[in-house]
């Protein structure tokens, strides 16, 4: 559904990325791993569109979408959960939310009670853990196929990470797309089926199904 | 005396009423975009120019409403197309050129329609009975016509779909994007809204204004004054603005003089730019 070919992307003429490639299924979660500064960012503001690539092909599901400006990508089945300013910090959480063309939380309603407390609230008054959960359910809620999360259980308690994979869980069984960056591997070996791990400008570490290993992770972000 | 203080304060209530009308185009612009339009009191130009067209082209008076909507809409799209959208994000620039954009504009209207002052009559003449005190009708209206406005406009901001948009895109453009929010086609419109306002608060303002191609920069300056002091770029803030502004002007005016009112305004607007350049109301 998602293609990157040999992808080189950056910030003007300093590339951050060079010559990845990847592919992800229906259905499948990518964890794409690596120290602070590897370009995971990047990564997901080149898929959601903010970033385009200085050489190579992203395709979704077969189309070219290199040139499509981010808020077509949104339309066309792309929701993206930046890593910081995930959320309208001027805007109340039921706002927050209505964006996304939702009124019912459904499951995530029931697993993060505090959102559904807090709907009058201002996004910006809550504290960073709970603007990640806000920021995490908005793009759950998107209707998406892909689905891009940038560090989502960073700065969150453990039962609230627990409830997190929960739902992409679920995502993944509607078919959904996850791309998972994250630091926290014992979040990326619980939900994911292909892992790619990111330094030096491009893909050190891949690993999918049953090699996915822990160990082999924990090294691969602390070269 | 009891007629006097009425009068006085009616004459206030329109000053506030009229200055909110006159700078609700420059805190839209302003507040949406981060965009200081310098040109906007060369679009309340261009709305007032919209009477001179309907009496040139011979039709009736009220057709100078569509007139006006389509002049400055016109005019507003297209500047809007050609400079502003390249210099979003860009304040100083953005400056700069609708600057020189003013220049332009009071150019063109002076090559077309010349210096002269114009007289535009009231297109509602007469004096209303207040029991007390008669006001003139026009004025009455204007300041009804306003407060209804301004409290639409501020509901339909706070609760329409367009208006969460909206906010969405100041507080967050690149994540309202990524919300699936053509922020590009929404910035336009706002640009253009704003000018519109502009245009309209010439129209309906040029029976009591001297209508001539520099009349803008007057426009322009007690804007800016209103929103400096209100807090650039709110609805609050620019009732807020209008209301000091409007108030210690005419109220100078009355006890002291024309002159007075306008030193009043330049004092206090250099205060506020010195010692609290987030005005009265700030954004949360
Ligand atoms: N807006 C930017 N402009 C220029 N360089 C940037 C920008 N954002 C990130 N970088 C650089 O790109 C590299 C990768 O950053 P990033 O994608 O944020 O990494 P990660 O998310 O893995 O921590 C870093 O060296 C960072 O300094
Ligand atoms: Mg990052």
């Amino acid at each position: 559904m998602l293609s990157l070919r040999d992808i080189s992307v950056g910030y003007g003429d300093t590339l951050v990325l060079r010559d990845v490639s990847l592919a992800l299924q229906p259905g499948q979660v990518l964890g794409v791993i690596g120290r602070n500064g590897t370009g995971k960012s990047t990564l997901a503001r080149l898929i959601g569109g903010e970033l385009r690539p200085a050489t190579g092909q992203i395709t979704l599901e077969g189309r070219d979408i290199a040139a499509m400006p981010p808020w077509v990508r949104a339309r066309a089945g792309i929701a993206v959960m930046p890593q910081t300013d995930m959320v309208f910090d001027a805007l109340t959480v039921a706002e927050n939310l209505a964006l996304m063309g939702r009124v019912d939380l459904g499951e995530a309603g029931e697993r993060f009670p505090r959102i559904t407390e807090r709907l009058t609230q201002l996004a910006g008054s809550m504290s960073g853990g709970e603007r990640k959960i806000l920021g995490f359910v908005r793009a759950m809620l998107a209707p998406a196929r892909l689905v891009v999360l940038d560090e989502p259980s960073e700065g969150v308690q453990a039962e609230n990470i627990a409830h997190m994979q929960a739902l992409v869980a679920a995502a993944r069984v509607r078919g959904v797309a996850v791309v998972l960056m994250e630091q926290n591997i014992a979040m990326v070996e619980a939900l994911a089926d292909v892992v790619i791990g990111l330094d030096s400008g491009g893909i050190i570490y891949h690993a999918t199904g049953d090699q996915i290993d822990r160990a082999d992770m924990l090294e691969a972000i602390s070269l | 005396m009891t007629e006097t203080a009425l009068l006085v304060l009616l004459n206030l209530t329109w000053q506030i009423a009229a200055l909110a009308l006159l700078a609700l185009g420059l805190a839209i612009v302003f507040g949406l975009l981060r965009i200081l339009n310098m040109a906007h009191g060369e679009f309340v130009m261009l709305g007032a120019y919209a009477h001179v067209l309907t009496a040139q082209l011979g039709l009736p008076p009220l057709m100078a409403v569509p007139l006006c909507l389509a002049l400055v809409g016109l005019a507003a799209l297209l500047v809007e197309r050609l400079v502003v959208r390249h210099l979003y994000d860009r304040m100083f620039d953005s400056l700069l050129a609708t600057w020189a954009l003013s220049i332009l504009m009071r150019e063109a209207v002076e090559l077309v329609w010349g210096r002269a002052y114009r007289n535009v009559a009231l297109p509602v003449e007469g004096v209303t009975e207040l029991g007390l005190v008669g006001y003139p009708t026009y004025r009455l209206l204007v300041i009804a016509a306003i407060a209804g406005f301004f409290l639409v406009l501020w509901v339909w901001y706070r609760r329409s779909l367009t208006g969460v948009r909206l906010r969405a895109m100041v507080s967050n453009p690149a994540l309202a994007r990524a919300s699936g929010i053509n922020t590009a086609r929404l910035s336009a419109m706002a640009f253009v809204t704003g000018c519109l306002c502009a245009g309209m608060a010439g129209l309906i303002l040029a029976p009591v204004m001297a209508v001539e191609p520099n009349m803008g920069l007057d426009a322009l300056i007690r804007s800016f004054f209103a929103l400096v002091v209100g807090g650039l770029g709110t609805l609050e803030g620019l009732a807020i603005g209008v209301a000091v502004v409007g108030g210690l002007q005419a109220g100078l005016s009355a006890a002291l003089s024309q002159t007075a009112g306008y030193l009043g305004v330049l004092i206090l607007a250099i205060l506020f730019l010195w010692r609290r350049p987030d005005g009265i109301y700030r954004r949360r």
